[in-house]
């Protein structure tokens, strides 16, 4: 569609400019000028973004740019030194029942089962038992984990176990969902597979998600925007527009935009990573 | 079929071994005239004390220091191990004297028990926790100190309340290492019940192994240190199957 457009990333430091807003392009996330330092170490700052609904946006960068701590920052986990997170028009003052993550190590308990697992979000909410009873099953199925409800994390492969975490965050039936690095631990095939999976159960059910890879390929294939962080303190670098409609299939991984894109992404990323390795040689 | 042949394996070698203990014990005691009294004179001691109710006796009389020790161990060291976790300032001021107490033998301690408590069921008892409750606390709060942040995380990302977070979290965390405390803690406790019997006044099986060294019943003495070895063996033995039984996810956590 927008692959005429060639490759028009749309640099934006400022807000996600959003022209025309419909009702389904109502902001989920709104991070604005948002900080973090430790110590006199300032990871990012002057961070503005803007996840819209049904909206995927990926966030790549350089190790130690603070992808995760900006994930963990509009999770709630972290606190923003200055700037404001809100969700929903609301700020953020901690964790928030309309958004959840899925982590980078799964983060299962081990001593739960599977359905144990995914009910637990539901189960801290206080759910009438009737709805776990009703909506762990259903998840479970969804990301292919029936027939393994009884299992505990430590008999499931890697894979399977990031199913789980999916399951368990999906369950809360959040407006949000944040991925933070979440298939980087997983074998490449299984990997691939999975980020198919997760385009198409996202595509059931299109929310505002946040999508934090090291893996350019990851980032493009996944989002419909993609923020290059750069830089030490690091800024948002670009927001580039994949402008890859849904839905995304292997053929997706073909297509002359997908590589335009990548190839965008790639020197943006590399020519910082070049000059990092000149620095330290 | 390689596992069960094995396991046969197993218990062949592990029955031989008894077998070859028992012939070499009966052997060498031969050499050694009175001193050490043979296998079999052993076993005919044995089935006496049984016979006549005095080892029965005794062991209903040590046992109940040895549960109450226990017991009372368990009761304190788990929630006191947790809070030390949890308050670390509680830890900072505290910490060196629970590993002062735990390093001391508490042998050393016998005579202050002794002239505090004097040598009633409650010194007993009291010599019982100083050996069994430092392991089951230090275990306790080694578990809950180690939950992985990343666990505590999840937990925060799904708004747990602190409450919930002991519940869902912490303390299922600790069950296994407290269950290795435990395992500690009874060990200590049975080596406490003896210390208390021999040193505070003697009774129950304590009082059988001194009346029997006094009365060089050489036999007797064995007799009884070997149902105590039993004992300590059969116990063992249970903790390390209530113990493999959280193995699997602790070893899941190391991935």
């Amino acid at each position: 569609m927008t692959r005429s457009a060639g490759r028009t990333p749309t640099a934006s430091t400022g807000r996600g400019a959003s022209p025309g807003a419909a009702p389904s392009d109502a902001a989920r996330v709104v991070v604005s000028q948002g900080r973090v330092n430790y110590g006199d170490l300032t990871v990012f700052e002057g961070i503005d973004l803007t996840v819209k609904d049904r909206e995927i946006v990926s966030i790549v960068g350089p190790s130690g740019c603070g992808k995760t701590t900006l994930l963990r920052c509009i999770d709630g986990l972290t606190r923003l030194n200055s700037g404001t997170v809100t969700v929903d028009g609301k700020p953020l003052n901690g964790p928030m029942p309309g958004v959840s993550m899925v982590f980078q190590h799964f983060g299962l308990f081990p001593w739960k089962s599977v359905y144990n697992n995914v009910a637990y979000g539901l189960k801290l909410q206080g759910a009438p038992k009737e709805q776990i009873e009703e909506t762990v099953p259903k998840y479970i199925k969804m990301v292919g984990l029936a027939g393994f409800e009884k299992s505990y994390p430590h008999q499931l492969s890697g894979g399977m176990q990031q199913r789980a975490g999916l399951a368990r965050a999906l369950a809360v039936e959040p407006q949000v969902l944040l991925m933070d690095e979440p298939f980087s631990a997983i074998d490449a095939q299984t990997r691939e597979i999975l980020q198919f999976e997760l385009l198409r159960i996202w595509e059931q059910r299109p929310i505002a998600m946040l999508f934090v890879t090291h893996s350019i390929d990851e980032a493009v294939l996944m989002g419909d925007r993609v923020v290059v962080l750069k830089g030490r303190p690091s800024r948002i670098h670009e927001v580039i527009d994949v402008g890859i409609p849904h839905p995304r299939t292997r053929d997706t991984l073909s297509t002359p935009r997908f590589h335009d894109v990548k190839g965008h992404v790639w020197d943006l990323l590399m020519q910082e990573v070049i000059a990092a390795e000149r620095q330290v040689g | 079929m390689n596992s069960t042949d094995n396991r046969a394996a197993r218990y062949a070698v592990y029955v031989l071994s008894l077998v070859v203990l028992a012939v070499v014990w009966q052997l060498v005691s031969a050499g050694t005239g009175p001193l050490l009294a043979s296998f079999t004179a052993t076993m005919t001691r044995l089935g006496e004390l049984v016979s006549n109710g005095e080892l029965g006796t005794a062991l209903w009389s040590s046992g109940r220091i040895f549960l109450t020790g226990l017991g009372i161990s368990m009761v304190l060291g788990l929630p006191l191990g947790l809070v030390f976790a949890r308050f670390p300032l509680i830890t900072a001021a505290l910490e060196t004297y629970v590993y002062a107490l735990y390093a001391i033998p508490v042998i050393t301690l016998v005579p202050f028990i002794l002239s505090g408590l004097g040598f009633d069921f409650r010194a007993k008892v009291l010599v019982v926790v100083l050996t069994a409750i430092f392991p089951i606390l230090i275990s306790a709060m080694e578990g809950a100190r180690s939950v992985p942040v990343r666990l505590l995380d999840v937990a925060h990302s799904y708004g747990s309340t602190e409450r919930q977070l002991w519940a869902d979290v912490v303390i299922p965390y600790t069950v296994p290492y407290a269950v290795t405390g435990l395992k500690q803690g009874i060990a200590g406790a049975l080596v406490g019940t003896i210390i208390a019997e021999l040193f505070l006044n003697a009774t129950g099986v304590g009082d059988l192994l001194i009346r029997a060294s006094t009365n060089f019943d050489s036999a007797g003495a064995l007799a009884v240190t070997l149902v105590i070895s039993v004992i300590a063996v059969a116990l063992m033995g249970v903790s390390g199957v209530v113990e493999r039984r959280f193995a699997g996810w602790r070893e899941g956590l190391s991935e």
